[in-house]
């Protein structure tokens, strides 16, 4: 984490920081998916550039990046840009990786992509690079020492925040117990850190708990029946600690079905679901954590677009999305609509 | 077998089905030139030919299941025109095609009735009446001399002469009256092939039914049809009664090509050739 | 179909095999239900689970698995129907989806009271079978292809109206009390009211597979339906409409994935725009198939569907009860669905010899 130039970022900043170069106030509405161009103006400051910027996810329907494309979608507006939101609907890497290909072909201004592999992306990226497309991970990463030349990651550190979620709940959980750990698709390289995070915080804790890793399913109606189905099997559990945002809903509903959390039973994980926040509120759930998806789509347009117009002076920056922690204390600032979440896609006034 | 008991056809019977210069073509393909024949009440008639000379697509324009591209369909006096199998079928010409139309995941008695099945209501609900299909099943095979252990079982476990039977069964069921019968034999061996000449004899002896019948055993033809009709080159080739010739004759014509001379010439050698004979009466 | 119907005697005189060891009893039982060889497989696997962890038969274990085998269950007995007749419909999932998505919407923006909007959704689902039973029949294109292409144009639809959002679905009582809200506590006796709604959706699909099998064996659709698949040249020599029974039964088949779907978003108080993928579909059908239905067409049977989508429910679950840990898990579901097929078809095979 130390080589890392990272900002914490969080979305007033963001917001700040667009401010003091001088682009304006409130933007009204998002542009749609296709490569719809707005006319240059000069807002007093930077310029309108009718540039296109090509989005490659690995879950393109999940409810999890609503926010981020709203986040783009306001970026777009704010700098006359257009976006394209493409992939994969089911973490298939192929698909991704010919994504990226036509993007290339079709000369696409910038590229953001979700690294979930760890060496299928070098090739496309390299040649993106090599063509003057700028490359931006976000969401997930290659791990450390990995020779792919994307330009910088926007994103929660998946490892470390693994790590740092089960360091903060080993506190909370009797020593010799046991707990559930559970993983949507093993293997992917966007959970699968966070899972690796959480059994070396274990293991450097001295081993404490003793855990089963849980493979969940992909789709949230059998994350639901397997993780109710482990409780009612392992009724000592001490914990439930999800690493997707729908085994983290998962692990909520199980505890308020059982009324788990007035028993004791630790429940956390990952992002922010509307009914993991109503669990939270509602004392089923200790905590999630917010990965600030909003940001994991403006961010990366906003370092692209400053690249383009620089013609690469300013160069894009590793930025960690947060690692906020979302509790009985605080959820309160998180509930009722807001398009920085996803609930709703009426912009803030 | 025998012909002793076998009514003689009245020359004077009416003529139940006539087609008149039947054309059909299939894209490049003309499968009938100018057809006509003429099906007497009662009467067994043989339809043979070349395979591929359109007796299958003459026998489906009769059953609603093509449309002729010309001529006429008089059938009990009146002109028509059938525009489906059902309608055919509910003019009262039932066909038999070669594969049967069976089928194989159901049982017996149900294919004798599908598509004309018994219901019963229970509970104001209109369900099948399987017990009485099953007893009209086993009763109308019985009456017919059709051996079969369980109407229960499915047709994929009988043999090929009883699936036969079971299909000439269910078309006769429904008492027609012209019944069309595509190669019933073709697949069966000596001894099933009996029992299946036997039905038909058995209908023929009745008189009642009018059946058309494509064979290609001409052992077969002399056996059980009134008449043969030859189709070669689109049209009829050679149209007589069984008793007017016999299976040498028959061999004869077809050898030497069967176009209107050579039947002719072919005729006259034969009818040199047996003068002091006279017509076979091998039965 | 059955080979009631004769005396033993008869069938003796003609040489069919006639058992009387209490053995050939049992296998006289197997050869005539091939639903049966389901029911063993069954059988054997709630034991190996409830050996391997006594929790596996507690009334809230069982009230999991069985509103699994409710969901799998509805879909499967849609696709038995439409396997027999020769077809797929690989749609169903974004059905599941779609329909209560829209049955929502109509509740939370025109204040439609659920029931209501419960019957819109179900229609939703017809329609959606009609586009494709009537695509498959009046074009020729083949179903297989034919409704992959359905599920992404639904799909795509169900996600572009909020982005993907799911949205709470609104609590309306009695509505979701009959459908399954599924407020069975862990304090609750299994005989109350509430331990009923934990198995509601379990039961109502019961109910339907019931219907169905009626349907299937006693009634004329039923026998047309059979018909069509087993030979559907032949069926339509004999008259029957084959594009009709076709169409009708895609109709059921929108038609229940449309109604699983709404009962699920019941459950739940939750329409996810994603909840019915692939991964539900491909079940679906998988316990259609172990459960006996074949998938070339001419024979199905909805009881075995049923006893199918308990088997894939608890093969999902139990293999979590008895700690199979994240990496290996499909492993061990992929196998175990692989050998309850070879086994179901060991079974056939037998009941085929013993017919002979």
């Amino acid at each position: 984490m130390a080589e890392q130039i990272g900002i914490a970022v969080s979305r007033r900043k963001a917001f700040a920081m667009v401010t003091k170069l001088g682009l304006g106030g409130a933007v009204a509405g998002g542009i749609g998916t296709s490569f719809a161009a707005n006319p240059p103006e000069a807002a007093g400051g930077l310029p309108k550039k009718s540039y296109k910027f090509v989005y490659v996810n690995h879950v393109t329907t999940n409810e999890f990046f609503t926010p981020c494309i709203y986040g783009i979608q306001d970026a777009c507006a704010f700098f006359g840009c257009s976006y394209q939101w493409t992939g994969s609907q089911n973490s298939v890497v192929s698909e991704m990786a010919n994504a990226m290909q036509t993007a290339i072909a079709s000369k696409a201004d910038g590229i953001a992509v979700c690294l979930i592999d760890a060496s299928a992306f070098d090739a496309p990226t390299s040649t993106a690079l090599a063509a003057g497309i700028p490359v931006i991970a976000y969401n997930a990463d290659v791990p450390k020492g990995s020779p792919n030349k994307r330009l910088c990651y926007v994103g929660q550190p998946l490892y470390e925040s693994g790590y740092n979620i089960a360091q903060r709940w080993l506190k909370l959980v009797p020593k010799g117990s046991h707990v559930m750990l559970s993983i949507p698709s093993p293997g992917t390289l966007n959970l699968q850190p966070r899972l690796d995070g959480y059994i070396q915080a274990i293991k450097d804790a001295g081993g404490p708990v003793t855990y089963d890793v849980v493979n969940s399913g992909v789709d949230q109606t059998t994350e639901l029946s397997r993780i109710e189905s482990y409780y009612l099997s392992h009724k000592d559990v001490a914990g439930l600690f999800g690493t997707g945002g729908g085994d983290t809903y998962a692990c909520g509903f199980v505890s308020a079905k059982y009324g788990l959390g007035k028993k004791g039973v630790i429940v956390a994980g990952y992002d922010l679901y509307p009914q993991t926040l109503g669990y939270i509120n509602t004392g089923d759930m200790t905590f999630t954590t917010d990965q600030q998806p909003y940001l994991q789509g403006f961010v990366p347009l906003l370092q692209m677009y400053l690249y383009k117009l620089s013609g690469g002076a300013v160069a894009p920056a590793d930025t960690n999305t947060s690692l906020a922690y979302v509790t009985k204390d605080n959820v309160h600032l998180y509930l009722g609509k807001s398009r920085f979440e996803g609930s709703t896609n009426a912009e803030p006034t | 077998m025998s012909q002793k008991d076998i009514p003689v056809i009245d020359p004077n019977a009416p003529v139940i089905l006539e087609m008149q210069h039947i054309s059909k073509r299939f894209g490049a393909v003309t499968a009938l030139v100018d057809v006509s024949i003429k099906l007497r009440q009662g009467e067994v008639l043989a339809l043979c030919g070349d395979n591929g000379a359109g007796k299958s697509t003459l026998i489906k324009i009769l059953s609603g299941f093509h449309h002729p591209d010309s001529g006429t369909i008089i059938y009990q006096g009146k002109e028509v025109h059938f525009r489906s199998p059902r309608e055919a079928r509910a003019h009262g010409i039932e066909t038999v095609y070669q594969d049967l139309a069976l089928i194989n995941h159901l049982s017996v008695y149900h294919n004798m009735f599908v598509g004309r099945e018994y219901h019963k209501r229970i509970l104001g609900l209109k369900l099948l009446d399987n017990q009485k299909m099953r007893d009209l099943a086993r009763t109308y095979l019985d009456s017919l001399g059709i051996e079969i252990p369980s109407v229960s079982s499915t047709v994929d476990l009988l043999s090929g002469g009883q699936r036969q039977s079971v299909a000439v069964a269910r078309s006769i069921y429904s008492s027609p009256t012209v019944l069309v019968l595509d190669e019933p034999l073709a697949a069966l061996g000596v001894r099933e092939g009996a029992h299946v000449l036997g039905l038909i004899q058995n209908l023929r002896r009745l008189r009642k039914v009018s059946i058309i019948l494509i064979v290609h055993n001409y052992n077969q033809v002399f056996e059980v049809c009134d008449r043969i009709n030859f189709l070669h080159s689109g049209e009829i080739a050679f149209d007589a009664t069984t008793s007017e010739t016999t299976e040498e004759e028959l061999i004869r014509i077809v050898k030497s090509g069967l176009g209107r001379q050579a039947i002719a010439a072919a005729s006259e050698e034969f009818r040199d050739s047996t003068q002091d004979i006279g017509p076979s009466s091998a039965n | 179909m059955e080979t009631t119907g004769t005396s033993r005697g008869a069938l003796a005189k003609v040489g069919l095999n006639v058992p009387t060891t209490g053995w050939g009893r049992i296998l006289g039982i197997l050869s005539r239900h091939r639903e049966a060889s389901i029911a063993v497989v069954a059988v054997v696997l709630v034991i190996y689970f409830q050996l391997g962890n006594s929790n596996f038969l507690s009334p809230q274990e069982l009230s999991v698995v069985l509103r699994d085998t409710g969901r799998f269950g509805l879909i499967a007995v849609a696709e038995v129907m439409l396997m027999i007749t020769g077809e797929i419909d690989l749609s169903v999932g974004s059905t599941f989806s779609l329909a209560p998505y829209v049955m929502v919407l109509m509740t939370i923006t025109w204040g439609v009271p659920l029931a209501l909007s419960s019957i819109v959704g179900i229609l939703l689902g017809v329609l959606i079978g009609v586009v494709n039973g009537v695509i498959t029949v009046r074009f020729r294109v083949p179903s297989l292809i034919m409704t992959v292409g359905t599920f992404f144009l639904l799909q795509g639809v169900v996600v572009s109206i909020y982005n993907s959002q799911p949205i709470v679905a609104p609590v309306q009582e009695p509505f979701n009390a009959i459908f399954g809200e599924n407020l069975y506590g862990p304090t609750d006796s299994i005989w109350s009211w509430h331990g009923l709604t934990a198995f509601t959706p379990f039961l109502w699909t019961a109910l339907v597979i019931a219907a169905m099998a009626l349907v299937l064996n006693r009634t004329s659709f039923g026998l047309h339906t059979i018909a069509t698949g087993s030979n559907v040249i032949g069926a339509r020599e004999i008259g029957i409409r084959t594009d009709r029974i076709k169409i009708y039964n895609f109709m059921i088949a929108g038609a229940f994935a449309a109604a699983a779907g709404i009962t699920n978003t019941v459950q739940f108080a939750s329409a996810d725009p994603l909840a019915g993928g692939p991964f539900l579909t491909l079940q679906a059908i998988a316990a259609a198939v172990i459960g006996g239905t074949s998938l070339l067409g001419g024979s199905g049977t909805p009881i075995g569907a049923l006893l199918g989508a308990f088997v894939v429910a608890t093969l999902n679950n139990g293999l979590v009860m008895m700690g199979a840990q994240a990496t290996v898990s499909d492993i061990y579901l992929g196998t175990a669905i692989v050998v309850a097929m070879i086994l179901n078809v060991q079974v056939d095979r037998l009941r085929a010899r013993r017919r002979m």
